[in-house]
């Protein structure tokens, strides 16, 4: 470490700058280097020149062209009289008796090594393009204009012991920047400095604690030394002791000597001693059967008596029972004589029931024969009930299938009616109307009565037929009953009614809060079309026509009551006038086709209701329809 | 206006043709009315069979008037053949008939009837319905384009 530090500092201290340059040359750089490295020679001095026979160049690397080169050199040049060797090796394992080291290309990564190793062995380092300055003695290098040119680090040469001449310089080649490496080399140095100065604290630290280890050494030695004197005392007392013991072990052997014989005595004396007890153990096994043999006759003569003992206690219960049978006995006897008297007895009294049973039984009998006779009667007579009722019932469903089939006609007829008769009436009344229309003028007056006459007759064709069918439409199908306003309907029905009568001059008067009702729209609406329509036809001439409509109500349903003012109607025909056709008047009196009332008695009957009539002649007529407050 | 639409009459009843024809005359209306005495002779001139080939002399009708009760092809039959087919389904269709029936009413409505009307049985009556057709088909009413 020392050495290190020294060597920096000399390096530092001892830089300076060599200042060269080799023109441009014309030779190969094998050769330009091989020249300069003998120049380089013969301007060193080596310390130790005078001892040796020839200058050794090493060449650190594979550089095959420059070792031929050098060795071609070496053969006809000296240094000083004394010739040159040149060798090469790719590291650097000997150096003893190497002057030159020629560093080739490409080895700066083993320059540190290179250079440690050299160190202090006054040998001449060359290099070639080595970065590194600080470690560098003499470096070539390669300028850009293809120049070899090189530098020379005299610090590092001189720290070698070698001696520098003045024709060094005249060589040429560039000065190392000192001031650059001086700053560096301060640099490492302060670190190296810093370093060193750990290093000898830790020195310091290490000599003290050698120097405590050293005293403890020393006092362990001291004690060491008094325990092996002791050591030594204690081999002696055992050494004494153990004379003791041999001495011992001698009289033990005697001793033991003796035991075996006092042990074969005893042997023998033990042989006997087991066969006397041989003979002891046979004895006491004998008593110990004898012993046995008296517990189970003991055992045997216990039994025995426990015996004896129970065949006494039966002997006397036997006893007790013989006394107990006999008095059963006696009483046994005694009960059958009762039970025999008893029998007896009975035996007479069953005889007479048996008499009475008999004729009883010969009562019933008769009264059974005539139940049976009756019963037959009975059952005669259901049977032609059932017979009866069967036939019943398929006179029921022949009258219903007679029934559906005369709906089926009675349909069939109102829809000819309809269709049928229609036709030719549209035709009669048609035809007839053009002619009154177009060709009255070519009529004379009977023509012309005629001709209205037919017209006439074609309308109350047309109403019959409408009626009619009204009439037969009724009841041909189910209706549905709903709650219904009866105020809508009449004030419906008042206003196709208002021109009319209006025409005639009636007051129309209904009581606005009649109850809903149910029932069925259209019938209703048939209903007091027809009532209506009745009351303007059979007015009074002479007086304003009033129709009335209000109500009663109780707690069954409700009647309506429709009044007018008009001819009233006889009260011998209240109920006829609601038979169909049946007319109390010439149609020429008053228009009708006698069907109307048939129909609204129809169409009440189907709302599960009444009506009847209720008049006086000349004063007016009430109309009474009661429905049901609920659906039936 | 342009021509006047035409009209196909379908009536077996020759008094009812009469009377029907009466009546758009007494009603002064000019519109060309082609009368088809039964079913089958309607569903011919509709779908131009034979003798009703040619369209120019008797062209799509822009009205249908349809009795229902005709012996054969009923007025139901031509309506449904009517209704069913592309080209004539927009035609409208207007029952004349006598019936009132229910069923007669909601069957022709059901199978796509436009209108439902009643044979008025004085001739007044039918000069009256015959003058509202009119009215209401060819002023009122705004009718379906042509289909072809």
């Amino acid at each position: 470490m020392k050495k290190l530090i020294l060597y920096v500092y000399l390096s530092t201290a001892c830089f300076w700058g060599l200042n060269g340059s080799i023109s441009a040359q014309q030779v190969s750089r094998e050769i330009a280097i091989s020249a300069y490295i003998y120049n380089f020679a013969k301007n060193i001095q080596w310390q130790n020149e005078d001892s040796i026979n020839e200058f050794h160049f090493l060449i650190i690397g594979q550089d095959e062209n420059i070792l031929h080169e050098l060795i071609t050199l070496s053969k006809t040049k000296t240094i000083r009289n004394k010739p040159i060797r040149v060798t090469s090796a790719t590291t650097l394992s000997d150096i003893n008796n190497v002057q030159l080291v020629f560093a080739t290309k490409g080895n700066e990564e083993n320059l540190v090594n290179l250079f440690d190793r050299i160190e202090g062995k006054n040998i001449l380092m060359v290099s070639d393009n080595y970065q590194n300055k600080q470690i560098v003695m003499i470096n070539f290098i390669d300028s850009k204009e293809g120049n070899l040119l090189f530098e020379i680090n005299k610090a590092n040469i001189i720290n070698q012991h070698l001696g520098i001449m003045q024709d060094m310089i005249l060589l040429g080649g560039t000065e190392i920047d000192v001031a650059e490496l001086y700053r560096e080399g301060q640099q490492s140095l302060r670190t190296l400095q810093k370093h060193t100065e750990n290093l000898e604290n830790n020195l310091a630290q290490l000599k003290n604690s050698i120097s405590a280890i050293t005293k403890e050494v020393e006092i362990n030695k001291d004690s060491l030394n008094r325990q092996t004197r002791k050591i030594r005392e204690q081999q002696r007392i055992l050494d004494n002791q153990s004379l003791l013991l041999n001495q011992r072990e001698k009289e033990l052997g005697i001793k033991i000597q003796q035991i075996s014989e006092q042990r074969r005595v005893f042997d023998q004396q033990s042989e006997k001693l087991r066969a006397l007890s041989a003979d002891v153990n046979e004895g006491s096994q004998l008593l110990l059967r004898q012993r046995e043999e008296i517990e189970s006759q003991e055992y045997q003569i216990k039994n025995q008596t426990d015996i004896l003992k129970t065949q006494s206690s039966t002997i006397h219960r036997q006893r007790n029972l013989m006394y107990l049978l006999a008095i059963i006995t006696i009483l046994v006897v005694f009960l059958v004589l009762t039970i025999y008297y008893a029998f007896k007895n009975k035996q007479k009294h069953n005889r007479e029931l048996k008499q009475k049973v008999n004729e009883r039984t010969y009562e019933l009998s008769l009264l059974n024969e005539q139940l049976r006779v009756e019963l037959d009667e009975r059952l005669l007579a259901q049977e032609e009930i059932k017979i009866l009722n069967q036939t019943l019932e398929e006179r029921v469903a022949e009258r219903t299938a007679q029934l559906a089939s005369i709906n089926k006609e009675l349909e069939s007829f109102s829809y000819s009616i309809s269709h049928d008769l229609r036709a030719p009436l549209r035709a009669i009344f048609g035809f007839s109307q053009i002619l009154t229309n177009r060709h009255r003028a070519s009529l004379n007056e009977e023509g012309q009565q005629y001709m209205n006459y037919i017209v006439q007759a074609s309308v109350r064709m047309e109403h019959l037929i409408n009626d009619l069918l009204d009439y037969s439409r009724l009841g041909r199908k189910s209706i549905d009953i709903y709650p219904v306003s009866l105020n809508k309907i009449i004030d419906n029905i008042y206003s196709d009614f208002k021109q009319k009568l209006e025409n005639v001059g009636a007051t129309f008067f209904v009581d606005k809060e009649i109850p809903e009702i149910y029932g069925n729209e259209s019938l209703l609406q048939q209903i007091f079309t027809n009532l209506i329509d009745n009351a303007v036809i059979y007015r009074r001439k002479d007086e304003p026509l009033e129709i009335k409509i209000n109500y009663d109500q109780d707690a069954k349903g409700i009647t309506l009551k429709i009044s007018d003012n008009g001819i009233g109607i006889p009260e011998e025909y209240w109920d006829k006038i609601f038979n169909i056709f049946q007319r109390l008047h010439s149609e020429d009196e008053y228009p009708g086709t006698g069907i109307g009332l048939a129909t609204v008695r129809k169409s009440v009957s189907m709302l599960n209701g009444t009506i009847w009539v209720e008049s006086v002649v000349n004063r007016g007529t009430t109309f009474f329809i009661h429905l049901p407050k609920s659906k039936i | 206006m342009e021509k006047l639409a035409q009209i196909l009459l379908v009536e077996d009843n020759q008094m009812d043709v009469v009377l029907t024809l009466d009546a758009f005359r007494e009603a002064k209306l000019k519109n060309t009315i082609h009368v088809a005495r039964n079913g089958q002779e309607a569903l011919d001139y509709l779908f131009g069979n034979d003798k009703y080939a040619n369209r120019d002399e008797f062209p799509l009708p822009a009205l249908i008037l349809l009795d229902l009760k005709m012996p054969g092809i009923d007025g139901f039959e031509v309506l449904r053949q009517v209704k069913g087919t592309e080209k004539l389904k927009r035609i409208p269709v207007i029952i004349l008939t006598s019936s009132r029936e229910e069923g007669d009413r909601a069957l022709s409505y059901d199978i796509g009837a436009n209108s439902y009307l009643l044979k008025p049985v004085s001739f007044d009556g039918f000069t009256d319905v015959v003058r509202k057709i009119d009215d209401y088909w060819f002023s009122l009413n705004i009718n379906p384009p042509d289909n072809q």
